[in-house]
């Protein structure tokens, strides 16, 4: 047997420049005065598992705050993007941008690149003149608007979880457990997601974070 | 008025501080037809009288009013080819913008953007300011009513009555004597048609004609540009008003 045999015996194959996916959980749902956000915390290449904490929401502007699923590098620099617009658009209004706006930039980026992009992303968040919104935009450069939306690969196994329990105008605990439930349901089934539950709340007055360590997930 | 050389191009200033190609174009609006535009109680009312040039032209061809948007309506003076390329301008950016952002432009925006426009003509060389006022008036969701005039220089402000052209001083006294601001649009405009035949007091021997726009809560906040019946019958009567106020006077 050769020594170089012998290496590649000995070394797997490790394909470094495989590309970060966030396999991801996300989900965003509107309570009685807020929005809350959730993601899991998984960006794999491949198999590997490339990191466990990763910070799926992204701030747009304030009170705008955009999460992320598909190649880590298309939704970070798509975010990138919609950051810059927004900046421009609120100086030029001298107030909030809205959130529609924010959601349209993404949608017009994600649409006329949509060949060379892997990218499904949500945008959420409080502007002074339609008040609290959540807008999914997919890959094919579609938005909707609605009270709560889902995305990533982990979503596909919480759809009827939601259905069956998500009620309009919950409290913001109640809206927490059943986020913390969703993900924590998703990371169990989806390979893809895992790692830590971070949680966004957006109401007119604050964002605040939030940080569910691995360990104590509940399952039920 | 003399530039000593200093007047061919807008790209040098004089040594006085002035630049006198943006001077001219000043002088292009203020011998021009008067405008004007009032903000009232529930609405904004735009107006502009002017002489017919021709009496061979059809009546109403010669347009200073136009819809930017559906909500959004301006009204230009001095060169009218100048101001109807603004217009297109204004246009332009108005779809431009809401393909962006995915929301009607604000006025503000609107407002500020054109003024950029303008502002651009008065610092190359090889081009020449715009010979034309726009008074913009319109609502959007984000500041709702507002009325702007864009001057030749570029400058821009926000007003609740402003006018320019050849009445422009006379239009502003009047404006500020009536308390428009506590008046509907409805009370406004017969107000509005005698501040402008007055505004073209040395011309009233030649025919004139009015024309009047209004955004307000009648119309659902869009621009509307009055009936050319329902204005001619107002200038008539107007006219009748005056003549009969100086009547009295004598």
């Amino acid at each position: 047997m050769s020594i170089a045999d012998l290496q590649n015996e000995i070394i797997p194959e490790v394909n470094t420049h495989s590309v970060q996916t966030d396999g991801t959980t996300i989900i965003a749902v509107k309570y009685d005065g807020g929005i809350l956000l959730g993601a899991d915390g998984r960006s794999a290449n491949n198999m590997y598992v490339g990191n466990k904490v990763s910070d799926k929401l992204e701030p747009i502007h304030q009170r705008i705050y955009c999460q992320r699923s598909g190649t880590s590098s298309h939704t970070s620099t798509i975010a990138r993007y919609v950051r810059y617009y927004m900046e421009i658009q609120a100086n030029e209004l001298g107030n909030l941008p809205p959130v529609e706006s924010a959601a349209q930039v993404m949608r017009e980026i994600i649409y006329s690149n949509k060949n060379s992009l892997s990218a499904s992303m949500i945008c959420s968040g409080w502007d002074p003149y339609k008040g609290y919104q959540i807008y999914q935009v997919n890959s094919s450069g579609y938005f909707e608007q609605g009270n709560w939306a889902l995305s990533g690969s982990g979503g596909t196994f919480i759809w009827g979880y939601i259905d069956a329990n998500y009620r309009e105008n919950m409290t913001r605990a109640e809206c927490k457990e059943f986020i913390k439930s969703c993900i924590a349901l998703a990371c169990y089934r989806d390979s893809s997601s895992g790692g830590c539950i971070r949680l966004l709340d957006i109401t007119q007055d604050r964002v605040e974070r939030d940080y569910v360590q691995y360990d104590d997930f509940k399952i039920k | 008025m003399s530039g000593t050389g200093f007047d061919y191009e807008c790209s040098s200033l004089s040594p006085e501080g002035r630049i006198f190609q943006v001077e001219y174009a000043e002088k292009a609006v203020e011998t021009s037809s008067t405008i004007l535009g009032v903000r009232c109680k529930n609405g904004i009312v735009l107006g502009t009288e002017k002489i017919v040039l021709s009496k061979m032209m059809v009546a109403g061809t010669d347009k200073r009013v136009f819809s930017i948007t559906t909500t959004t309506g301006s009204v230009v003076n001095g060169l009218t080819p100048d101001g109807k390329s603004l217009v297109y301008r204004g246009r332009e950016e108005a779809v431009q913008y809401e393909k962006m952002f995915g929301i009607k432009i604000p006025i503000q925006v609107l407002a500020e953007r054109l003024a950029m426009r303008t502002q651009m003509n008065t610092i190359y060389n090889g081009i020449r300011p715009y010979g034309t006022s726009i008074i913009l008036a319109g609502n959007d969701h984000i500041k709702g009513l507002g009325l702007y005039m864009i001057e030749p220089s570029g400058q821009c402000f926000e007003y609740y009555g402003c006018a320019s052209g050849r009445g422009k001083q006379l239009a502003r006294n009047e404006i500020e004597k009536v308390n428009f601001r506590e008046m509907s649009v409805d009370e406004a405009i017969p107000l509005i048609a005698k501040i402008l035949l007055k505004a073209q007091e040395e011309m009233k021997d030649k025919k004139q004609e009015l024309e009047i726009s209004i955004i307000s809560d009648t119309t659902g906040y869009k621009h509307k540009i009055l009936d050319r019946v329902f204005v001619d019958q107002l200038t008539l009567k107007a006219q009748e008003e005056i003549e009969n106020e100086q009547m009295e006077m004598a």
